[in-house]
């Protein structure tokens, strides 16, 4: 049975069910990664509302407090302050609700444009595929993170929309591939020829009977990309030429607290240990969700 | 089997074709370098003045042309801050980022081999399962946070190793570690899944049923064989390595490009910038090419184009 067949046979409401049903019957590990997502959603959906301070109010009297600390003028800081006595709870919450922010809508720009293209390359064949598929293999073999860099050294740092979009661009060369290999493969089914004799339109046909066909192979190349997103952006931030202050992402929060190793390892401890147990919790639920997904392609492609 | 080689000659040319033209267009994309780099403050008539140097007054068919030809004498235009060419700016930091990029791939290979192995022989034991464990946990590890454990661990609790430096060998540890942990987790997979898959060839039965023992299956039938799906990765490892190598250059201060390429994006040295991601490029196609060229040697398939080639 070829790739195309096993996904074909998915049909949109059933791997739905299918995911409900496995989720009841998931390990333990997953459901503890999948509570953890949640958890990250949740602060990233309500910071605003749940975090106790403002996340930009200094205090020089209640610099660099450990955690669980009461500070001079009487507000008690959970996980402590920083260098500017600024309450470190509050920090996080901001930073996990911005570099959620720019992940999701970053993952998911880059998963429509991408598909989009390798649609696009396999409606128009000829030399239209031929120019983006040599772009793609032209991205294939560039490091993503050298062409995000050289872009940012011409716009300058500070530009969140320019951010987030050049953050999403990252990982498009796969979703061009997957979408424009499977959209040949399903041009070739009955189903496709059929709808379009009845008079369905290129859009119908491609977005509304194509498209579900071979959703389940984008989804697992969502699953991949998105915690590869959060590391691009929480990497470019602790660099400094990602999220500019004031607005703060995980990585900036861990940028700042490399200066204050000696004295409070919490400052960037917590903000590491919370990007780490999120792309790992990712990691998990995206190797469990390809399983279910998709098995014919368990391992891990390059 | 020329044709091939002709072919893959042929697209690394066009690699590089894209990437000086993809660096000429993102130069413009604001319009005008000069105003990219310079501060707003600057006098318009000095501004006016280097546009003139640049030529950047003239149609953009011929900038590009003029632009080939700088490229092809060597010529990457000079730092703006104190006026040395961009070329030798890069190139005396090559020496650090080889050595640590380099001591990185042999570290990745190092853990990455033997734990796929491992894993693989194991199928299905508490070996294979913590095996797995560590790989999901090295990929989804940070490097920037992983060099900022080993400094808080190794540096300012245990006082083992200097937290930055490059002289002797032991600044070399903590960032080698961190460098090659993704890598190393992400070669573990691979070579488990393809030693799974040569395992279960009927050639291993045969081996079996001649009688070789398990050990000599593995290492002489089983190995070699799975080890050349493995060298198609070491191209993608070599794209890994230069990223890899930005985040742990600036962690631990180490003297190479990655450190310099994030201080010109931050100071806008664009033609520093444009000189690393060309120079990057070219060893990309290099690593690539030379892979692909290994792999037709190796693997008498891929010369008819009945193997997994494009």
């Amino acid at each position: 049975m070829s790739h195309s067949d096993a996904i074909a046979e998915f049909a949109p409401h059933s791997w739905w069910k299918r995911l409900f049903v496995t989720l009841a019957q998931s390990p333990g590990l997953v459901r503890v990664a999948i509570a953890w997502l949640a958890m990250i959603l949740f602060i990233a959906l309500t910071a605003r509302l749940i975090m106790p301070y403002d996340y930009q109010a200094t205090s020089l009297l209640s610099r660099l407090l450990p955690p669980g600390s009461t500070a001079m003028n009487g507000d008690f800081h959970l996980l402590g302050t920083d260098h500017l006595g600024r309450d470190l709870l509050s920090r996080l919450f901001a930073s996990i609700q911005l570099t959620m922010l720019v992940a999701v809508f970053g993952t998911f720009f880059g998963a429509i444009v991408g598909s989009s293209i390798g649609f696009v390359a396999a409606r128009f064949k000829g030399w239209v595929d031929d120019v983006i598929m040599v772009l793609v293999d032209f991205q294939a073999s560039m490091p993503f993170v050298i062409i995000a860099l050289s872009v940012i050294a011409v716009t300058g740092t500070g530009n969140l929309l320019l951010f987030v979009l050049l953050v999403g661009f990252q990982g498009w060369e796969r979703y061009a591939r997957i979408s424009r290999g499977l959209t040949l493969a399903a041009v070739n089914h009955g189903y496709a020829a059929s709808v379009r004799l009845l008079g369905a339109g290129t859009m119908r046909v491609y977005l509304r009977h194509i498209l579900p066909n071979i959703l389940a192979a984008l989804i697992v190349q969502v699953s991949i990309n998105f915690p590869e997103t959060v590391i691009l952006e929480t990497s470019m931030s602790f660099l400094g030429v990602g999220i500019q202050p004031p607005n703060t992402s995980l990585g900036n929060l861990l940028s700042y607290g490399r200066d204050y190793l000696l004295n409070a390892w919490w400052i960037a401890g917590l903000p590491g240990l919370t990007i780490f147990f999120t792309t790992l919790s990712m990691s998990i639920v995206g190797d469990w969700l390809r399983d279910v997904l998709d098995p014919t392609t368990a391992t891990r492609p390059r | 089997m020329t044709r091939i080689i002709l072919r893959k000659l042929f697209r690394a040319a066009l690699t590089l074709f894209l990437v000086v033209t993809f660096v000429f267009f993102v130069l413009r994309i604001t319009g005008d370098p000069v105003s990219a780099m310079m501060p707003d403050d600057t006098d318009p008539a000095i501004m006016e003045q280097l546009r003139e140097q640049w030529g950047l007054n003239r149609p953009l068919g011929v900038q590009y042309a003029e632009y080939w030809k700088n490229l092809a004498t060597g010529d990457f235009g000079n730092a703006y801050r104190d006026g040395r060419p961009a070329l030798d700016i890069v190139l005396e930091r090559v020496p650090a980022t080889l050595k640590l990029t380099l001591t990185g791939f042999l570290f990745i290979l190092l853990i990455g081999f033997p734990m796929g192995i491992a894993a693989a022989v194991n199928r299905g034991s508490a070996v294979d399962r913590l095996i797995m464990t560590l790989s999901v946990t090295g990929f989804s590890l940070p490097n920037f946070f992983l060099g900022i454990l080993l400094i808080l661990v190794f540096s300012v609790n245990l006082r083992w190793l200097p937290a930055f430096g490059s002289g002797h060998w032991y600044n070399l540890i903590m960032p080698v570690i961190t460098l090659g942990t993704a890598g190393g987790a992400v070669i573990a997979r691979y070579v488990r899944s393809s030693m799974l898959e040569v395992l279960n060839a009927p050639y291993i039965r045969a081996a079996r049923a001649c009688g070789m023992s398990e050990r000599a299956i593995i290492w002489t039938v089983a190995l070699p064989n799975a080890a050349i799906p493995s060298i198609t990765v070491i191209g993608f490892m070599v794209g890994a390595l230069i990223s890899g190598s930005i985040v742990t250059e600036t962690v631990f201060a180490w003297p190479g490009i990655g450190r310099l390429l994030i201080d010109s994006v931050s100071s806008r040295e664009l033609a520093v910038v444009q000189t690393i991601v060309m120079m990057t490029a070219a060893s990309m196609v290099i690593a690539n090419l030379t892979v692909d060229i290994l792999y037709l040697i190796i693997d008498p398939r891929q010369r008819y184009g009945t193997g997994s080639g494009e």
